[in-house]
């Protein structure tokens, strides 16, 4: 029988790259925390929020992403939108997600 | 709301200042949503208290904001351990060596040699903690400021393959811990106990050979400074030839200027006769230096010899 704790962190480990991807794609229109949280769970992106919360201010710091305050709705809420390198890394991203997808798709089947 | 608001005041204690005003103007609102969107506007206290659960404690959620420091960098750390193991070693020697040495002078016996052997203890663990921070804050500094050199090979060539002497055996791991040792022997026991070059004197005395000479401990002070400063930089060498594995060219440089350095003083201290209260043979102090002498020339002659040989095989 697999254990189950081994199994989630290796889960966790494959889900950690998917998940910056699915940030970088999914933030071309300006997206709160909170609202992209939701939009990805939606979206079939299983993410924590204490996982994206952090994730989103490091690819600020890292440039992939951009964030200014709305400060005009009920409550100040900080927005980020994809930049142009975040652009740009999403689509290297893409590619080599598609191709090791294809690769592991082929293994799969062969077993 | 006032329980929000004492839960991000304890998340801000943990987070890291330069952001915390930001992050926490960010966590605010983020958990007010979540509130909002699970229980309404009119959320009650237990509502809110059931979402702050489901947020994590202060210090689990600080940490996801915090990038990993490490104060020693993994390039060095099996150096670092290595060397807080070789002081530590090295100083108990030193400390037993003195010990030895004066309990042959004067024969202690009771409470007085309980207290020495105590001290042998209580000395070496208080100069190797004394070392160990000094070792420490040289290990962070070099984690600091060469971090990129030290744990990535992002200016590495296959061209720097070339200077891989596959004929040179690699170096001893053994010989350099050895001579690490040695030399913290060799700086703890000068350094605390110059007088024990007229003690080691007075051993040789009581063997039935005559010393030629006799060495005055004040004059000999004097060489101290010096000395510890080479043997200082023959631990730093050898330090760097275990984490390198090998002896590149400007280590070469650098040992052949240390070995003639280390020479060129041993020649001094022989002809300086204020170093000796009388002076009527070479039987002594002046054996031990001529040794030096000799060990150093020899190897800086070999070092020479081999750099040429090195030419000639590349011509």
């Amino acid at each position: 029988m697999a254990d189950e704790k081994l199994t989630g962190n290796l889960i966790q480990e494959l889900k950690r790259g998917t998940i910056t991807l699915s940030v970088l794609l999914m933030s071309e229109k300006p997206a709160y925390g909170y609202s992209l949280v939701n939009e990805m769970q939606a979206a079939g992106i299983d993410v924590e929020q204490n996982t994206l919360y952090p994730l989103l201010r490091r690819l600020e710091s890292q440039g992939l992403l951009r964030s200014s305050w709305d400060t005009g709705e009920s409550r100040p809420r900080k927005y980020y939108s994809v930049t142009d390198e975040g652009r740009l890394t999403a689509e290297l991203l893409g590619k080599e997600w598609r191709r090791i997808n294809t690769a592991m798709s082929r293994l799969m089947e062969e077993k | 709301m006032k329980i929000v608001e004492q839960y991000l005041r304890a998340v801000g204690y943990k987070l890291p200042w330069k952001s915390r005003k930001d992050i926490i103007e960010e966590l605010r609102s983020l958990l007010m949503d979540q509130i909002e969107s699970d229980f309404g506007v009119d959320a009650g206290e237990k509502e809110v208290k059931k979402v702050i659960t489901n947020f994590g404690s202060p210090s689990e959620v600080a940490a996801r904001y915090k990038k990993s420091k490490q104060v020693i960098s993994p390039g060095l750390t099996d150096l670092y351990l290595m060397i807080m193991a070789i002081m530590a070693g090295g100083m108990f020697i030193a400390f037993t060596t003195v010990f030895v040495v004066e309990a042959l002078q004067d024969l202690p016996e009771g409470r007085e040699l309980a207290k020495r052997v105590f001290l042998v203890f209580s000395n070496t663990l208080g100069t190797w903690i004394g070392g160990v921070g000094g070792l420490t804050l040289v290990f962070i500094v070099l984690s600091r400021f060469f971090s990129g050199t030290i744990d990535t090979d992002e200016k590495w060539s296959v061209k720097d393959l070339k200077d891989i002497r596959l004929e040179e055996k690699l170096e001893s791991t053994a010989g350099s811990i050895f001579s690490i040792v040695f030399l913290f022997i060799l700086i703890v026991l000068m350094n605390l106990y110059p007088s024990i070059i007229t003690l080691g004197e007075n051993l040789f005395s009581r063997s039935g050979f005559a010393l030629g000479h006799r060495v005055i401990v004040e004059v000999f002070r004097r060489y101290i400074g010096l000395l510890t400063v080479l043997w200082t930089l023959g631990i730093v060498f050898r330090v760097i030839v275990l984490y390198k594995g090998e002896k590149f060219k400007w280590l070469k440089f650098f040992e052949a200027g240390l070995s003639a350095a280390e020479a060129l003083l041993a020649g001094i201290m022989l002809f300086d006769h204020r170093l000796y209260s009388y002076e009527q043979g070479w039987i002594g102090f002046k054996v031990v230096l001529v040794i030096v002498l000799v060990v150093n020339l020899v190897e800086v002659g070999s070092g020479f010899f081999q750099m040429l040989r090195n030419r000639v095989v590349e011509s």
